[in-house]
Parts: C-alpha cells; sequence; structure tokens
C-alpha cells in the first residue's frame, strides 16, 4: 500500500475515530486507581494520539508531496536520471545590430569665421572625429525593432587603445531624423566630436534612437484613446513595460544595451550609462534611469517636456492609463515618477534638467524654472540622497547641448569590471 | 526562543506530557454519568491529542527548517522603506553586503554561532592563518544583503567561498556565481545543512566537474510571512527587482565574480525553482541560465501570497511562464527542470513546458523515477545539475589588481 494512497489515509482515518470513541466509551471502565486500569488508561491515549497524528501526517504529506513512497521516507530511495534535452532546432537567431549606413565627421575652418565648421562626409577617416553609422537593432527579448543612429568616439578606432571601454549615452527624441533640430543625429554627433576634440567631454559612444521606438513594434506606435487598442500615431508612450502589451522598458533596459555591448567597446557597468531625452523622450529617461538603475546611472531632460505618466487621460477602463497599467491603479502611481521619486527608497543615479539659455528657446517650449508643470515639481524640491539632481543651462549657439554633454560626461565613470572588490 | 530552539521545543513536550498526566490522574473525577462529566471527557481526550500533534508539528518545523523565527510569522516590516534619510548632509548609506559569520565549508553542518554586527575586516582575527585554511577548504560567509535600489534587506543570507577563491593562482580570476533560492516557507541554511550544497560543490569542483563557482544562497520571499514569490508586486516589495538588480550588483562589487550574463545562473527548488525560472526569463541580460528543482510554472496567488499583482490580470499574465512562452519572445537563456514521475505533481506541466520552449531559448529536462517534494530527491539532483550549469557558464575574466593605496 503506497505512501500516499487514499485508502492508507482511510484506513488510519478508521482507527483514530475508533480509537477516540474507544477511549469516551471504555472511560467509566478504567476510572478504578488500580495499576493495571491506569496502564490502561495511558496505552488507550497514546493509541488515540498516534492514530490522530497518523492521520494528519499522511493526509499533509500527500496534498504537498513532500515524500512519495516509503523508501523516500526512510531514505534508500536512490534513483537518479540522467538530463535530456528534447528536440532542438538550430536557431534562427537574427543579429540584435545590422548596419545600414556609416559616414564620417569632418571638422573644416573656413578663413574669416570665428571657428571651425562641421559635417558629415562619407569618408572613411574616422580616426579624427569619430563615426557616426545608421543600424538596426533587434530587441530579442522585447521583439521591438528600432533604427538607431551610433556615434563612435576617435578613440575606439585608435589601434593604441585597443581594449579600452567606453561610456554610453542613449539619447531618445522624436527629432533624432529633423534636420537642424539640435536633437538630431547628426547635431548630436557633431556636438560630441567637437566637445571630445577640444578636450571639454570624455569620449563616450551615443546610441540615438526615435520615441517611437517607446510605442511597440517600430511601426509608428500608440494607442488611440479610449478604445484601448495598439493604434494611432506615434505617441510617447513612456518607455514602459506594457503588461500584455508593447515592452518597451525590456528594449531599452535590457536589449539595447546588451546588443550595444556586444557590438562596441562600451561599458558594462551601469556607472557608465547615461540615457538623455529631449521634451518627446523626458519621460523616458527619466523613468528608465529611476526604474532601472542597474542600467543607467545617469538621467538628463527638459523638465518642461515632463507630463507624467503617460496616457494622462485618465484610469477608467478602456483610457490609455489604463492599458498602460494593466488596468491596475498600483501599477499605474509606480509609473509616477515623481511618486517614485518621493516614496520609493532613493536611487543611486544623477539626474540633469536641462534649461534654455538666455533668450534662445532652442529646446522646444518652455523649459524654464516658472514653465515647470505641476507634475514635474516635485523633482525640483530637495531630493534624498543617494539621488543627485542638477541643473543644467543649455548653451546659446549653434550646438546648445554641449554644456550638457560635459556635464553628463563628467557623471558617468566606467570602472574596470571587477576592480576593488570591498569584502575578502 | 526561537520556534526551532530546544528549550521551546521542550516546553511544547512539557505541555503535551503534563496534559496527559493530568488527563490520567483526573480520569476517575470524571468518570460519573453527568452530562457535564461526559463534556469533560471530550474535552480532555481533544487537549491530549492537540497538545500532543503541537509537540510533534513543532519537532516536524525544526526539522524541516519551515519557520526558523517568530518575525517569520508576524513579520518585520519596519526595514522595508527605511534607506537613506531627508534633511541636510548626507546619511551613512549601509553597505550593500555586511558579513555577520565565517566558517570553514568543511563543518558546515555544525550550527553556527552567529555573532551581530561584525564588520568584514573584523571576522578574522589571525588573517594568514585563516586564509591557508580557508584555500583548501573554502568558507562559508553568513550575510546581511541589503537592496540598494529596492530597500529590502535579507538577514541570513549565505555566500559560499569555493578553497580556489582563497588560493593563488586564482587570485584575479573573476568566478561565475550562481543565486540559490529556497522555497517557501524555509531557511535557505537548509540549502546548506539538508541539501549540502557547498558539499556537493567542492566535491564537483575537487572532480574537475565543476568550474570553481561562488554561491550566493538566499530565502525566496523577502516579506515573510508573506510569500513574494519574486514578484516586483504593485504597491508592495520589488522582489525580482531585489534579486535581478540589487543582489548581482552587490555581490559583483563585494566579491571577484563575473559581471556579465555568461557567469550568472539562479537555481531553486519549489517556489525558488519558479522563481529561478521567471528571474531568468524576465532578465536574460542578468542570468544566462536557471535550475529548477520541482518548481511549478504558473502566477500563484493565495492566501499566503496575498495580492501580487495589482488585481492586474494583464500582469498577472506576465508572471505565468506558459504564457511567456506563448506570447512573448524567447529569451536567450537555458533551463534545466527537475520533476519526478512519480511523487511530483509538476510533472505533466513540466513535461509540457519543455515541450514548448523555442530557440533561443533552450530547456534541458531531469526526470527520476520517483521522489517526492523534498531535500533527498534534490539531492539526488544537485549533482547532474551542477555539471550542467559548470557547462553554461562560460565568462572569462579577470580582476584588475586593486589601486594601489
Amino acid at each position: 500500500m503506497g505512501l500516499t494512497s487514499g485508502l492508507l489515509i482511510g484506513l488510519a482515518g478508521f482507527f483514530a475515530a475508533t480509537a477516540f470513541a474507544g477511549t469516551l466509551w471504555m472511560w467509566r471502565r478504567l476510572a478504578s486507581p488500580r495499576p493495571s486500569h491506569l496502564l490502561a488508561r495511558i496505552g488507550l491515549l497514546l493509541w488515540a494520539q498516534v492514530t490522530v497524528m497518523l492521520v494528519i501526517f499522511l493526509s499533509v504529506n500527500k496534498s504537498f508531496g513532500f515524500f512519495a513512497s516509503w523508501p523516500d521516507l526512510f531514505g534508500t530511495n536512490n534513483t537518479t536520471g540522467v538530463i535530456v534535452a528534447p528536440h532542438h532546432q538550430s536557431g534562427g537567431q537574427s543579429a540584435p545590430i545590422r548596419t545600414r549606413g556609416t559616414g564620417a565627421l569632418a571638422s573644416r575652418t573656413a578663413t574669416g569665421r570665428s571657428g571651425p565648421t562641421w559635417s558629415l562626409t562619407t569618408g572613411h577617416d574616422w580616426s579624427r572625429y569619430g563615426r557616426l553609422q545608421l543600424v538596426r537593432i533587434t530587441g530579442l527579448r522585447s521583439g521591438i525593432v528600432a533604427s538607431a543612429y551610433i556615434y563612435l568616439p576617435p578613440q575606439s578606432f585608435s589601434p593604441a587603445q585597443a581594449g579600452r571601454t567606453f561610456p554610453v549615452i542613449v539619447v531618445i527624441s522624436d527629432h533624432v531624423t529633423t534636420a537642424g533640430d539640435p536633437y538630431s543625429a547628426v547635431s548630436l554627433a557633431v556636438t560630441a566630436a567637437a566637445e571630445i576634440d577640444a578636450g571639454r567631454a570624455r569620449p563616450a559612444i551615443y546610441v540615438m534612437v526615435g520615441a517611437s521606438a517607446a510605442g511597440g513594434t517600430g511601426r509608428a506606435g500608440g494607442i488611440g484613446e479610449g478604445t484601448g487598442g495598439a493604434r494611432g500615431a506615434g505617441r510617447d508612450l513612456g518607455c514602459l513595460d506594457v503588461p500584455g502589451g508593447p515592452q518597451a522598458a525590456t528594449f531599452f533596459a535590457q536589449d539595447l544595451p546588451t546588443a550595444i555591448e556586444s557590438a562596441y567597446p562600451a561599458t558594462q557597468a551601469p556607472a557608465g550609462w547615461a540615457v538623455l531625452g529631449d521634451a518627446s523622450g523626458s519621460y523616458c529617461a527619466l523613468s528608465l534611469a529611476m526604474a532601472h538603475s542597474d542600467r543607467f546611472a545617469v538621467a538628463a531632460a527638459p523638465l518642461a517636456g515632463y507630463g507624467a505618466p503617460p496616457g494622462s487621460a485618465g484610469t477608467r477602463p478602456g483610457t490609455a492609463g489604463w492599458w498602460l497599467s494593466g488596468g491596475s491603479p498600483l501599477i499605474r502611481q509606480e509609473n509616477d515618477l515623481s511618486w517614485r521619486l518621493v516614496n520609493l527608497p532613493p536611487q543611486p543615479i544623477s539626474l540633469f534638467f536641462l534649461r534654455a539659455g538666455q533668450g534662445e528657446p532652442r529646446v522646444r517650449s518652455g523649459d524654464d524654472a516658472t514653465g515647470t508643470p505641476a507634475p514635474a515639481r516635485a523633482f525640483l524640491s530637495p531630493v534624498r540622497f543617494p539621488t543627485h539632481v542638477t541643473q543644467i543651462t543649455l548653451a546659446t549657439g549653434p550646438r546648445p547641448l554641449a554644456p550638457a554633454l560635459d556635464r553628463i560626461m563628467a557623471a558617468v565613470t566606467a570602472p574596470a569590471p571587477g576592480s576593488a572588490p570591498t569584502v575578502p | 526562543m526561537a520556534p526551532t530552539s530546544g528549550p521551546f521545543l521542550a516546553l511544547l513536550s512539557l505541555v503535551a506530557v503534563g496534559t496527559m498526566a493530568a488527563t490520567v490522574l483526573l480520569w476517575p473525577r470524571v468518570a460519573g454519568r453527568k452530562s457535564s462529566h461526559a463534556a469533560a471527557r471530550t474535552g480532555l481526550l481533544i487537549a491530549t491529542q492537540l497538545t500532543a500533534i503541537v509537540a510533534v508539528l513543532g519537532g516536524l518545523n525544526s526539522y524541516f527548517s519551515f519557520i526558523v523565527s517568530w518575525s517569520d510569522l508576524v513579520g518585520t516590516h519596519a526595514s522595508a522603506t527605511s534607506a537613506g534619510g531627508q534633511g541636510t548632509g548626507h546619511p551613512p548609506v549601509p553597505p550593500p553586503i555586511v558579513v555577520t559569520h565565517t566558517q570553514l565549508a568543511a563543518g558546515a553542518s555544525a550550527a553556527p554561532q552567529p555573532r551581530a554586527g561584525h564588520t568584514p575586516a573584523a571576522t578574522r582575527s589571525t588573517p594568514a592563518a585563516a586564509t591557508a585554511t580557508a584555500a583548501a577548504k573554502g568558507e562559508i560567509l553568513t550575510v546581511q544583503i541589503t537592496g540598494e535600489r529596492t530597500g529590502i534587506t535579507a538577514a541570513r543570507s549565505y555566500v559560499y567561498l569555493p578553497p580556489q577563491y582563497f588560493q593563488r593562482a586564482y587570485a584575479h580570476q573573476l568566478f561565475p556565481a550562481v543565486l540559490v533560492l529556497s522555497g517557501y516557507p524555509s531557511d535557505p541554511r537548509s540549502e546548506i545543512t539538508r541539501l549540502n550544497l557547498p558539499g556537493v560543490a567542492g566535491a564537483a569542483i575537487a572532480a574537475g566537474r565543476l568550474r570553481p563557482t561562488v554561491f550566493i544562497i538566499m530565502f525566496s520571499s523577502v516579506d515573510m510571512p508573506r510569500d513574494t514569490e519574486c514578484t516586483d508586486i504593485p504597491g508592495g516589495p520589488q522582489a525580482a527587482t531585489f534579486f535581478a538588480a540589487d543582489v548581482p550588483l552587490a555581490v559583483e562589487r563585494s566579491f571577484r565574480v563575473a559581471t556579465s550574463a555568461d557567469g550568472w545562473a539562479v537555481m531553486g527548488d519549489s517556489t525558488g525553482g519558479y522563481c529561478a525560472v521567471k528571474l531568468a526569463m524576465m532578465h536574460s541580460d542578468r542570468f544566462a541560465a536557471a535550475v529548477s528543482l520541482s518548481g511549478y510554472y504558473s502566477a500563484l496567488q493565495d492566501f499566503t501570497t496575498g495580492s501580487l499583482y495589482g488585481h492586474s490580470a494583464a500582469y498577472r499574465a506576465e508572471n505565468d511562464l506558459f504564457w511567456r512562452l506563448g506570447h512573448r519572445p524567447p529569451p536567450p537563456v537555458s533551463v534545466l527542470l527537475t520533476t519526478s514521475r512519480v511523487g511530483e505533481d509538476d510533472y505533466q506541466q513540466t513535461i509540457k513546458f519543455l515541450r514548448v520552449i523555442r530557440p533561443p531559448m533552450h530547456g534541458y529536462g531531469l526526470i527520476l523515477p520517483s521522489g517526492g517534494h523534498n531535500f533527498r530527491t534534490w539531492k539526488r539532483e544537485l549533482g547532474p545539475a551542477l555539471g550542467w550549469l559548470s557547462q553554461r557558464l562560460t565568462a572569462t575574466g579577470t580582476a584588475q589588481p586593486p589601486p594601489a593605496r
């Protein structure tokens, strides 16, 4: 009879019931002080206890499956197994990064001008000012596919510095392909090249991605208000992992870093990764650092662009806010970055808020202190250590983001992996 | 008086024996025909049974290490979000890993005498001599790990450092790391005392079946008495972030271990097994492999867990491993799932799970003819599982020598 058989438990139950009833039935006949009666009492009580415990042990063991059989119980079950791998189809795994175009950066000093002018050429002299590349990143884990521009600093082409790894700035903006915008890939690459060349910014790898990648599958992502469907024009979905929907946080915090690390000399240390957003990518940038500080130690964005959380239309069923948070007010609360700032443990991150210089509305609508939207005000009150908040005033002139890049690069560090363990 | 301590068990036994003796002695006094006597008889009999059952359950709890401290039953919520403070100046940030006790791995089954509040430097009075022995046997550190991001503190955690960790030839080597999560409810120390993980690992390393590896042994629940199922609970403890971000980064900062996914794996039994596969599938950038000893695949929610998914069916689905296989791209991880044909409820589910895994995810099964949901079964599976893990942890790397002071 098996250890877990119902018959055994039934039998034990029968014994327990009869022992209980029998003890009560015999009670009055064993009430004398005679030693034989005393012993009989003890025996009856013990039998009643043992049988009831047997029932409990067998039932609990059956329901939790602790011991499968008698040999299992007595430790004599020594059967072993071998590891089997069911049919493994060979993986049709696509490369996470495919290059679609490449250009070199060039600098030229024209006579009669105060500074050099910069341009993108089709040349191959990358070791002077760096290289700009257009690539396609395939997110293995999220399934999101996005185009990205990659700027590699000239130092990454230097044979003398082979093996060196560089910090990474991920830029998230709707204007990566908008000619002349400070957040366009060409403007950013030129700014970076100029700052690195002048020694004002440490060399870094720039990865510039459209904010619409946050919407899902690479097509114009977004959702229609009031329908809950995954359609609509490219909206800022905030780089969230939507329960049951697009996994943009997984794309930016897992797929993109591992892809970049596999293809370029990028540091693996989170302290070496920063994320920069314009007004369209500010929630994205801040949420990536605040919820994924194991990947991004630094975030920079214009505070004016922060309206939190995305899909603010409401949380009634069917609205964007409801869909983005899987229908859960608690998840929606966690997507609210100012709530996180006040209510969750302070994260080990540095946040930089970008404000336009005097009379230079270069970086889109109202990004000065007076224009700070209500949901963003929490960021301007004192924050708790180890979170740091700093304001950066952007430059006037052709490269407004230059001071921001300098400061971000001063904040990121790229320590060698495994250096200086603290215990033993 | 801990629930597994000798005095407490003695007290329970004393109560049981006392009730029994009282019943035997009072027996004649309630032997009358009155209905009050009949009621007293029934009451006495039930009392002897209950006290005996409680005493035996106390003994079983001590043997299986289910609930080992009273705070497991009532919870210690004070530590949940206490990191950092407001106002002027920076409060001292606690180190992410504090060593409270150190012992040689060979004497692992002896009960430790934790000495609270020791800093790593204070644990070794004669560093040279201690290191010489550690280089032969390896060490087990009792540690407390504090999550920088989540504010979660896991006391009663253990780190096994293999003998090679202390040997000159490996002085600049980065070791693969395996996070081991015990089931619910349990004492993670069972992984040392009952599974004998350090002993089995040490033998496998000595026999060349396992690369020298660091094991971090923790309890899968971070908010006792609640079963947190390694979930980022909306409005509650962020257990997944703790295990996938806080713990690996804290360990990487404190020990010479690999910093890339191909040097990290996660393993567990029962609830810990579900945790292992889920953490690897959701954080394949952090873990390359997972071993689930008698784990399950559904997103559990019952009276031990409370609300885990913020009342969101969609978020609960994200935590269901079968749902993930059907609706999310397969992540680049390898998983080893163990079960028994006789004795485990999850046999059919495990076979089904292995069948629906698609590349780049890879599934492997270790199926015993029979074996229940217990440490003896897992002990039989541990050796092959460690060998399998060793083939998947391919990271090679050397630590930079520490900067000159």
